[in-house]
């Protein structure tokens, strides 16, 4: 017989950690609102009869927001067996009021008493006895993050759910209160009402209009009209309304509690965490030092460290290694000269080009995971929300767009926490410009090979797509679909912390072996294909790349990118088949120039790259991959977000459009600046994204002008 | 007055926090509640982050203009 | 001879990245090609909706 117990809490009170250690799965344990946006279930380790079920952080189980809702109903329509409920134990007032509420509920409950050493370490005591005294449920001590109490925590709720014994907890309310909700629990008796809720915690929700109660219910109008007399009754002899009533009532008593039980040492004083912040968030210093960080992360990892062992792995191991001994292999196994074309040039020549470039994806996750652990994350969104809202935009916006320098998908999911529908569509047209891990082998093989491996490369890039996004998000609010404002800004910022070695690895590693396997699978196979196209022509002969199949489709959409640069028909594939990956914009120029001829002749990819771009047109090349759109799993992932193809298309297509016209001023005005190109080209493009950008706001303000006539709201 | 002309490092008492919506019950389960005490621990243009009951809540302009001291 | 062999193993190997990956889809598995727990949890690739 399967118990089900779920994790309930506080965002950042230890849940997810928590339901990690106890289930062994490898939950993405983030630090900032939203990282949970549903339950996720898993068996116990030591005992598989048990099913934990990990709840999002909730601040208290009012109907408003998403995770709330999920909470509740999951409290309420699935009936755990029992619930254990994370106090971070460091900020236990602000935590008991949802503690409050769970015990409400009824559920036998347990409370896990998470960071219980940092509260020693602040000198502060914790009197667990009298906390279960006063609230009648067990509390006990854990830490999460150090696996301590977790196992004695989790059998004590197993406990409590054999034993069935329902809590009946209320919280003290003043008489009053007390007569108005004993009416409405008589109103709601009398008339037969069918529920299976706790009658208390009915009586408390129908006090507070609690909607979803309500409509689940399906009052007739005339209870309806009974419980709103004695809530009207009420709130005139307090001068207060309902929700603010009860919300006093539980301070009131979790103050109480507190003062019982909880003696703290010398108050005042700022905490680390604030000095750090005082810095880090100060009004001139802040985003200096975001610039100096990020620039810091893609130095490390694309252009020294990351570099070096990139050259290495690419030259050396499967350059000469690799397919130098594959090659001889085959050739002295007599293996038709067609097949080790395929597996050497094609297979070998563009996932190798892929595989390359994971020491450069390694570290760039391993200081994406550093960052996200240690709390600043959560800081770059309040830092940016100045400069995001000058251009409307709420800068919780700008964690999907984090999250997406790792891999677009979760990114563009994580909009779903931004509860403004148009901050929302908003966002997720953005976010993809931020360059994913992906499209990482891109601007580190350009960078290698037009600028010399040059440290300004990468991040000028990275600076580039976050300056678009804010253009673009300029543009975009100044149309109808998006005018309005945005929603306020309010986000608890956890406590700064060391990240432990272990999550960061872990976390590494994860999307590290996920790059890997990605270029084992979709682009093995995709080089193959490509390797077929580019090695004969229609009539199936075997032939140089230049008059292959690839290159008559190639030649057909090539013209199209000669105003950018780059108008030959590789460019042209590599970009068109980074709509299955972005890697395989690098894998495809793998593919083509995968000649692996072990003559002093051969040249490697870099050179053969550096011969067919100049510095400005491979600016333009990498500008254009990391705006256009994004690769088919990230436009799905759009789709479902959206919720409509109509949408879709309108994001694709502004996206694909925007990096063309970036691309067009970066070839045409760099031309003309550094490599003496036509001044006349660079005018008119100019000209060109100036009459765009014009023609878009007048349609969007008239549009605007329309719907504010009719007097629709935003 | 509002807490974004406070200044940092004092303690305030909330007096009233304005508005009757959804977001004035959000901040009360954050702890913004009459009685209780509010320190501004950094301010940045007109975004601030306070310490309220022992946590450290990152808010907006329009969000502190409403927290009444 | 050794061309079939390598041959085989080659289209082999590609015929189930392809079988798998239609499946996968099927199942409205990974889209991304990224590890469902590394990803930050807001992916949920067994889209449960609420």
């Amino acid at each position: 017989m399967t118990i089900k117990i779920g994790l309930a809490g506080n965002p950042n009170s230890g849940k997810t950690t928590l339901f990690n250690a106890l289930t062994g799965a490898t939950q993405y344990v983030g630090n900032w609102p939203g990282v949970t946006v549903e339950k996720k279930s898993g068996k116990y380790k030591k005992n598989k009869e048990v099913e934990i079920v990990d709840l999002p952080g909730v601040y208290s189980l009012s109907p408003y927001t998403l995770e709330e809702v999920v909470t509740r109903n999951f409290v309420i329509g699935e009936h755990p067996d029992a619930i254990i409920n994370i106090v971070d134990a460091t900020n236990i007032e602000r935590n008991l009021y949802l503690t409050t509420q769970i015990l409400e509920l009824g559920v036998p409950t347990v409370i896990a008493l998470n960071m219980m050493d940092l509260v020693r370490k602040n000198g502060d005591q914790l009197d667990c006895k009298k906390l279960s005294n006063l609230l009648g449920c067990p509390v006990m001590e854990i830490s999460a993050l150090k696996e301590e109490g977790i196992d004695a925590v989790t059998e004590k709720a197993v406990e409590l759910a054999k034993q069935k014994k329902s809590q009946n907890f209320v919280v003290p309310v003043m008489e009053e209160v007390q007569s108005a909700l004993s009416q409405i629990e008589k109103i709601v008796e009398s008339n037969k009402i069918n529920h299976s809720l706790p009658k208390k915690w009915l009586a408390i929700k129908l006090f507070e209009r609690d909607e979803e109660v309500i409509k689940s219910l399906g009052l007739s109008s005339l209870v309806k009209r009974e419980v709103e007399s004695c809530i009207a009754q009420c709130e005139k002899l307090l001068d207060d309304d309902a929700e603010s009533i009860i919300t006093a009532e539980r301070y009131a008593f979790i103050g109480n509690i507190v003062a019982n039980a909880v003696k703290k040492a010398k108050k005042g004083q700022d905490t680390t965490s604030d000095r750090i912040d005082k810095i880090v968030t100060n009004r001139i210093l802040a985003l200096p030092i975001f610039a100096l960080v990020m620039w810091f992360v893609y130095y490390i990892s694309v252009s020294s460290l990351g570099a070096i062992v990139t050259d290495w792995t690419n030259d050396v191991l499967f350059g000469e290694i690799i397919q130098g001994n594959v090659q001889s292999f085959m050739e002295s196994s007599n293996v038709a000269p067609w097949l080790t074309a395929l597996v050497v040039d094609g297979l070998i020549g563009g996932v190798g080009a892929v595989l390359g470039f994971v020491p450069q994806i390694m570290l760039l996750f391993l200081l994406l995971a550093i960052l996200e652990d240690c709390g600043y994350m959560a800081r770059v969104a309040f830092i940016m929300d100045r400069v995001f809202r000058r251009f409307g935009l709420s800068g919780k916006s700008f964690i999907p767009m984090l999250i997406g320098s790792g891999c677009g998908v979760p990114g563009i999911m994580a909009s779903r926490t931004l509860e403004n529908d148009k901050d929302r569509k908003m966002t997720i047209m953005l976010t993809t410009f931020i360059p994913c891990g992906a499209k990482l082998p891109i601007i580190a093989l350009f960078a290698g090979a037009l600028f010399g491996g040059a440290s300004w490369v990468a991040p000028s890039v990275y600076f580039m797509c976050i300056a678009m996004v804010i253009i673009c998000g300029i543009i975009l609010k100044n149309t109808s679909a998006f005018a309005g404002e945005p929603a306020p800004f309010v986000m608890e910022l956890p406590t700064y912390h060391i990240p432990s070695l272990k999550g960061v690895l872990i976390h590494m590693w994860d999307r590290g072996k996920a790059f890997i396997i990605k270029a084992g699978t979709i682009i093995f196979v995709a080089c193959g294909l490509i390797w077929f196209l580019q090695s004969f022509n229609w009539s199936l002969e075997m032939v140089d790349a230049d008059t292959s199949i690839l290159a008559s489709i190639g030649n057909v959409i090539a013209p199209i990118f000669a105003p950018l640069g780059f108008g030959d028909w590789g460019a042209a594939v590599a970009t068109v088949t980074g709509l299955i990956a972005k890697e395989n914009v690098v894998a495809t120029y793998g593919v083509i120039y995968g000649i692996a001829d072990a003559t002093e002749e051969s040249q490697d990819l870099l050179a053969m790259i550096a011969a067919n771009f100049t510095t400005v047109s491979a600016y333009s090349f990498m500008a254009f991959n990391m705006l256009c759109a994004p690769c088919f799993a990230a436009i799905g992932a759009i789709r479902r977000e959206m919720g409509s193809v109509k949408w879709t298309l309108i994001t694709v297509g502004f996206q694909t459009i925007t990096a063309y016209l970036v691309a067009l001023i970066i070839n045409k005005v760099g031309s003309a600046v550094l490599l003496g190109g036509s001044m006349v080209e660079a005018a008119i493009a100019i000209a060109i994204v100036i009459c765009v950008i014009t023609g878009v706001l007048l349609i969007g303000k008239s549009k605007l002008k329309s719907s504010q006539s009719i007097g629709l709201e935003g | 007055m509002s807490l974004i002309i406070a200044k940092e490092g004092n303690a305030y008492s909330i007096r009233k926090i304005t508005g009757n919506d959804e977001t004035k019950k959000f901040l009360s389960s954050l702890g913004f509640v009459v009685g209780e005490q509010v320190t501004i621990i950094s301010k940045n243009g007109e975004n601030m982050i306070v310490n309220i009951k022992d946590s450290r809540v990152a808010l907006g302009q329009s969000m502190a203009s409403r927290i009444m001291i | 001879m050794a061309t079939v062999i390598i041959a085989g193993l080659v289209f082999g190997l590609m015929a189930l990245v392809i079988y798998h990956k239609i499946k996968a889809h099927k199942n409205g598995g990974s889209a991304c090609g990224c590890g469902c727990s590394g990803c930050t949890s807001a992916k949920n690739c067994h889209s449960k909706s609420l």
